[in-house]
């Protein structure tokens, strides 16, 4: 029963993917040839919108200036738009991201000493940031974007307190030995 | 009378298949598809006439016919791969580990089963055998289209239609098998004909996109990028780190 499962996901997976591909074909165009697709040094797209500025998208301090008007109303409309901006940035990021592995793949698929060790890698790296991204769409729709400052901190501090018991233990086991 | 109908129009189908590639030459450009095509054409008289002379004789030719086809068949997977990828060492070399981790998989699983059970291979049917194998080559199959999809290697007409139409088939293939192999014989008719439509629409599709030759498209020859490879991973890997350091400079973690 199980091998008949994992065949019929198997099945619908692939004719999925053969949809999927069957749309990029005959949509698909060759990109213009050229190294201009890659910048020379490392810039990222979102530059143009600086990390100090974004980052007031998740601040608390126009919130509580917000509060102090005692207005429902305005606090409604406030919360809101923090979060469709918050939405539209990580959107933005998430297609960012996803450009730089398709400039990469583009570039990378006609390398002969191409390195399959790397390309996991890069992709690992890939697959984790569009994770975040993810984690950041689904926390922004349940909290809102005004608490996601401090769930990340204490994921932050949660996350240093398992290193520094994993590394205790490790040195207990160390020590053991 | 429906199934017959069927089956001549399939027969047909194969014969103008044939007929339109070895007419514009392009046959021996798909050298392995049209072999497996003449096979089926062939197998597919062999069947009807055995099943016509001797019934009891029926069932060995029938599975031993598609065993030959399955292997003809990853000919024809190794033939995308080959003619998809001849542009993109890049992404051939991706297509070689991938396939080989998928293999070394298939292997590892047929090994373990037959190791819990001593008495695998005796009662194996021929149906599992075939779902087996065909769930392989739809995991092989699967896995170039994924690398073509991440690589966006621009195919031709022709073998476009080649990767849609055997993939169409497997699909349809490892969904019988997986049923048949569950349900046994009660539905076999069902089966039956839903294999025999399931073939005139993959053979409808291979001569809608091989009615004419078109050739594959060629990359741009200009670019050289085989000794570029380790300064286009490192700059991908600095902006991935970028992105990520950026996302964690706006959220604050």
């Amino acid at each position: 029963m199980m091998g008949v499962s994992i065949a019929f996901v198997i099945s619908m997976l692939l004719l999925y993917l053969l949809g999927v591909w069957r749309r990029a074909t005959v949509t698909a165009r060759e990109l213009p040839p050229g190294g201009g697709l890659l910048p020379d040094s490392a810039q990222f797209a979102l530059e143009s919108c600086p990390a100090e500025y974004v980052s007031k998208i998740f601040s608390r301090d126009d919130w509580k200036f917000v509060a102090a008007m005692k207005s429902p109303a305005l606090e409604r409309f406030f919360r809101a738009e923090r979060k469709s901006l918050a939405l539209l940035w990580v959107q933005q990021t998430s297609a960012d991201i996803q450009k730089i592995m398709r400039q990469h793949a583009e570039l990378s698929r006609r390398s002969e000493d191409l390195d399959f060790v790397t390309e996991m890698k890069l992709f690992s790296r890939y697959a984790e940031l569009r994770m975040i991204c993810g984690i950041l769409v689904l926390s922004i729709e349940l909290a809102g974007p005004l608490w996601l400052r401090g769930l990340a901190l204490h994921a932050s501090k949660l996350s240093q307190r398992i290193e520094q018991a994993q590394e205790t233990l490790d040195a207990a086991v160390e020590e053991a030995r | 009378m429906l199934s017959q109908s069927i089956w001549w129009a399939g027969i047909v189908v194969e014969a103008v298949l044939l007929l339109r590639g070895v007419r514009g030459s392009w046959v021996s450009r798909y050298r392995y598809f049209y072999l497996y095509v003449v096979f089926v054409f062939l197998q597919s008289l062999l069947r009807f006439f055995i099943f016509r002379i001797d019934r009891q004789l029926y069932s060995s030719v029938y599975w031993t016919t598609e065993f030959l086809s399955l292997m003809i068949g990853c000919a024809v997977t190794f033939e995308i791969y080959r003619k998809g990828l001849a542009a993109y060492p890049g992404t051939a070399r991706m297509a070689r580990n991938i396939l080989a981790i998928l293999f070394v998989l298939a292997a590892t699983k047929g090994f373990v089963d037959a190791s819990n059970d001593p008495r695998w291979w005796p009662i194996a049917t021929s149906t599992d055998l075939e779902l087996a194998l065909r769930i392989v080559q739809a995991g092989s199959i699967g896995a170039l289209v994924v690398l073509f999809l991440i690589y966006k290697v621009p195919f031709g007409k022709n073998l476009r239609g080649i990767v849609l139409g055997y993939g169409l088939f497997l699909t349809l293939s490892v969904m019988q098998f997986a049923f048949m192999s569950v349900q046994g014989e009660r539905y076999l008719a069902f089966w039956s004909y839903m294999q025999s439509f399931a073939y005139l629409l993959v053979l409808g599709i291979w001569a809608g996109h091989l009615w004419s030759y078109q050739r594959e498209p060629e990359p741009e020859a200009t670019v050289r990028l085989e000794l570029e490879y380790q300064r286009v991973a490192a700059a991908t890997r600095q902006r991935l780190r970028d992105a990520r350091g950026y996302v964690g400079k706006v959220v604050g973690s």
